[in-house]
C-alpha cells in the first residue's frame, strides 16, 4: 500500500511539470510521437534567447532561433527569429497552432509577390502580431517578427489598474508643483542681488 | 544736363513706381501666401504671421505654443486605381432633389469640378471628403496611442492625466472599393444598405477599460441613424450607443464624429459654403510616426505646414436628426487630398468650443522599417490627430501610429486586412476574452 502511494507521488512529481511545461510552454511544430520526458521539458524552454517575460503560450515553428529582441516599448515587445520552412506552410502552421493556444485570430494580410505575411491575434484584451518575411541573411529562411504582450503573473495582473495609475499620478503631482513655481515669482519677487 | 538728370530721375521713379505697383499686385493676388515663406519658423510670438491663414482655433494653437515650419507645397498624388475610378465615373454622379443625398456614384471622386456658385456647392464638398482619395476600400491601424491632458496657463499642454492604446483603428467601405475585390461595391451593400463600417478596439492600455471598444454601421439611407455598438470591459457588456453621443466629448475632447476629420452622418446636416482660399496646412507631415515632445507635451516639436487650396464648409445639425449637440462646425477641406487638415467647432452661443487638426504624411510605407504595408505608390494616411477643447481646458493628442509601438507596419490601407466580420460585436467581444 505505501509503496502504491510512493509511487503514485512519484510518477505526479514527475509527469507534473511536464505536462505544466506541455501547456505553457511555446507549442512545436514536432509530430507528437517525439513525447518524451526530458525532450519535451528541454524543448519547451525555447530557443535560447528568448526574453524573459516571453509569453509561451505562442507557437513557434521547430528550429527557430532567436535573432533579436527588442526592449520593450509601451506594454509591448518585440522577438525577431529566423527560421526553416516554407512560406504557405508556415502560415497554416500559425493559423492552426494560435487558436489551439487560446488565441483569437484577427486581420491578416498576405502578399505572396513579395513573400510578406502578417496576423494579429488577441488574447484577454492583449493584442500580439506576427509577421512573416523573408530572412534578409539566409533566403533558405524566414523571419518571424512577433510582437507580444509580455505575460503578468497573477498578483502584477491584478495590481495592472494600480500601476497604470502610478504612471500618472506622480506626473500629476509635478504638473501641480510645476504651476505653483510658475505662481511663485509673480508673488514674491526676488530682490535684486547687489 | 540736369533736365536730363531730371528726366532721367523722373523715368526712373516712374520705372521703380510701376515695379512696385506691380510688386503690390503680385502680393495682392498671391494674397496669403506671402505672409509666410517656407522656412520660416512659426512660434508663438510670430503667431499674427498666420492669423489668416488659419482657422481661429488653430491661430489659438499657435498662440498657446503650437509651432509650425513652413515648408514649399507639395502635390499629394492620388493612387492610380482611385484616379481611374474618378475619370471612369465621375460625370455620372449627381446630388439627389433632397440635396441630402447622391445618385450614380460608382467609385472614385464624386465630383472633381465644383462651381463654387452651384447652389449644392457644399453638399458636393462634403461628399467627395466621404469618398475620398485617402482610404477608398478599407483601413487598418493598430496600436493607437492617445495622450489626455488639461492645458496649463497660457494653453500649453499640461502633464499627462490619461494614455490609452487601442489595437485597430479600422473601417471598411462597402461602396466605392477601388482596389481590393468585391470592386466597386460590396454585394452586401444591396441587402444590408450599410456604405461605411468602423471599429475601434480593444483598448489596451489602461488596464480598467483593457478590451473595451466600439463598432459603427453607416447607412445610405438618409432617415436611418448610424448602428453603433460599444463594448465596456469592466461589465462586460455591449451596449447599442446614440448617434448624438459620436459628437459628445464625454471627458476626452477627441470624438468620435472628428477622428478623421469630419465623420458625422453627412444627412444629419446642412452645408453653407463660405468660401475657397489659401491656407496652411500640414498635408506632407516631415515625421511618421509623429514625434512626442516630452519636455513640453507635443506643443513645440515644429511640424511642415504649406499653403494649401481650401475650401470652407459650415455645417449646421439639421432638425430632426440625432446630429450632435454643437451649433456649428467649421470645415477646412484640402481640395487635393480632400481630407480637412482642420476642423473648428461652435457653441450656440457663438463662442469657439473646440479644434481638431490632423497632421498626414503621403509615403509608400508609414515608417522606414514596415515591410508588409508597403505600397507600390504613395498614400496619404494620418500621423496624428489633436483637439483642443477650449471649454474644458484638455488637450488631447493621437498618434497614428504610436510612436512608442514596436509594430513598425502602421496604417495597412486598401490591403483587404480586415473583412466585414470583423466589424461584428461577436468579433469585439472575442478580442477582449
Amino acid at each position: 500500500m505505501y509503496k502504491l502511494i510512493a509511487a503514485t507521488f512519484l510518477a505526479v512529481a514527475l509527469l507534473g511539470p511536464s505536462a505544466n511545461a506541455a501547456e505553457s510552454g511555446p507549442t512545436a511544430m514536432a509530430s507528437p510521437g517525439t513525447h518524451h520526458l526530458l525532450a519535451s521539458l528541454s524543448r519547451h524552454k525555447g530557443p535560447a534567447g528568448l526574453p524573459s517575460k516571453w509569453d509561451k503560450r505562442i507557437p513557434l515553428p521547430e528550429g527557430a532561433i532567436v535573432k533579436g529582441v527588442k526592449p520593450p516599448t509601451g506594454a509591448a515587445q518585440a522577438v525577431e527569429f529566423s527560421a526553416p520552412g516554407d512560406f504557405d506552410h508556415t502560415i497554416a502552421f500559425y493559423k492552426e497552432a494560435l487558436p489551439k493556444a487560446g488565441f483569437q485570430l484577427g486581420p491578416e494580410v498576405k502578399v505572396p509577390a513579395r513573400k510578406v505575411y502578417s496576423l494579429n491575434f488577441t488574447r484577454a484584451g492583449v493584442q500580439d502580431t506576427l509577421a512573416i518575411l523573408p530572412d534578409k541573411s539566409d533566403p533558405s529562411k524566414l523571419a518571424l517578427r512577433i510582437i507580444y504582450t509580455p505575460e503578468k503573473g497573477w498578483i502584477r495582473t491584478k495590481l495592472a489598474k494600480w500601476e497604470d495609475r502610478a504612471r500618472i499620478v506622480p506626473k500629476w503631482w509635478r504638473h501641480r508643483e510645476e504651476e505653483k513655481r510658475e505662481k511663485a515669482p509673480a508673488a514674491a519677487p526676488t530682490q535684486p542681488k547687489p | 544736363m540736369g533736365e536730363v538728370t531730371l528726366q532721367s530721375r523722373d523715368a526712373q521713379s516712374a520705372f521703380l513706381i510701376s515695379i512696385l505697383i506691380i510688386a503690390a499686385f503680385v502680393l495682392f493676388a498671391n494674397g496669403a501666401s506671402a505672409q509666410v515663406q517656407p522656412d520660416d519658423v512659426i512660434t508663438p510670438e510670430r503667431a499674427d504671421k498666420v492669423k489668416d491663414l488659419v482657422s481661429p482655433g488653430v491661430y489659438q494653437r499657435v498662440k498657446n505654443g503650437l509651432a509650425m515650419k513652413i515648408v514649399e507645397t507639395q502635390a499629394i498624388e492620388w493612387p492610380p486605381p482611385y484616379k481611374a475610378a474618378t475619370e471612369a465615373n465621375a460625370s455620372k454622379v449627381s446630388i439627389g432633389p433632397d440635396h441630402r443625398t447622391i445618385s450614380g456614384y460608382v467609385a472614385g471622386l464624386p465630383f472633381p469640378n465644383i462651381d463654387p456658385n452651384d447652389p449644392d456647392a457644399a453638399s458636393k464638398v462634403i461628399w467627395n471628403m466621404q469618398f475620398r482619395p485617402i482610404f477608398s476600400d478599407d483601413y487598418d491601424l493598430r496600436f493607437v496611442d492617445c495622450d489626455f491632458g488639461y492645458t496649463k496657463n497660457g494653453g500649453r499642454q499640461g502633464d499627462l492625466l490619461e494614455s490609452i492604446q487601442a489595437g485597430h483603428y479600422a473601417g471598411y467601405n462597402l461602396v466605392g472599393r477601388t482596389e481590393v475585390q468585391p470592386m466597386p461595391t460590396d454585394p452586401d451593400f444591396q441587402s444590408s444598405g450599410r456604405y461605411w463600417l468602423f471599429a475601434l478596439y480593444p483598448v489596451l492600455a489602461p488596464a480598467e477599460l483593457r478590451g473595451s471598444g466600439l463598432i459603427r454601421h453607416r447607412f445610405a439611407d438618409p432617415g436611418k441613424s448610424d448602428n453603433i455598438w460599444a463594448y465596456t470591459a469592466g461589465d462586460r457588456h455591449v451596449r447599442e450607443v446614440g448617434e448624438e453621443m459620436m459628437n459628445d466629448p464625454g471627458g476626452m475632447g477627441l470624438t468620435a464624429d472628428h477622428l478623421a476629420g469630419f465623420n458625422a452622418k453627412v444627412q444629419n446636416y446642412d452645408y453653407k459654403f463660405l468660401g475657397h482660399k489659401g491656407m496652411l496646412g500640414s498635408m506632407n507631415a516631415s515625421n511618421s510616426p509623429e514625434n512626442r515632445c516630452v519636455e513640453d507635451g507635443g506643443v513645440k516639436c515644429a511640424e511642415a505646414w504649406e499653403m494649401r487650396q481650401i475650401d470652407i464648409i459650415e455645417a449646421t445639425p439639421r432638425s430632426g436628426t440625432n446630429a450632435g449637440a454643437s451649433a456649428k462646425t467649421v470645415i477646412y477641406v484640402d481640395t487635393e487630398a480632400w481630407f480637412p487638415p482642420y476642423v473648428d467647432v461652435y457653441v450656440t452661443s457663438g463662442e469657439l468650443y473646440q479644434t481638431s487638426i490632423y497632421w498626414l504624411a503621403n509615403r509608400d510605407r508609414t515608417t522606414s522599417d514596415a515591410a508588409v504595408a508597403v505600397y507600390p505608390f504613395k498614400r496619404s494616411f494620418i500621423v496624428a490627430i489633436e483637439t483642443q477643447d477650449f471649454k474644458q481646458g484638455t488637450l488631447t493628442k493621437c498618434y497614428t501610429p504610436g510612436p512608442d509601438t514596436p509594430d513598425r507596419e502602421g496604417w495597412y490601407i486598401n490591403m483587404g486586412t480586415t473583412q466585414k466580420e470583423f466589424y461584428q460585436t461577436e468579433t469585439m467581444v472575442r478580442a477582449a476574452q
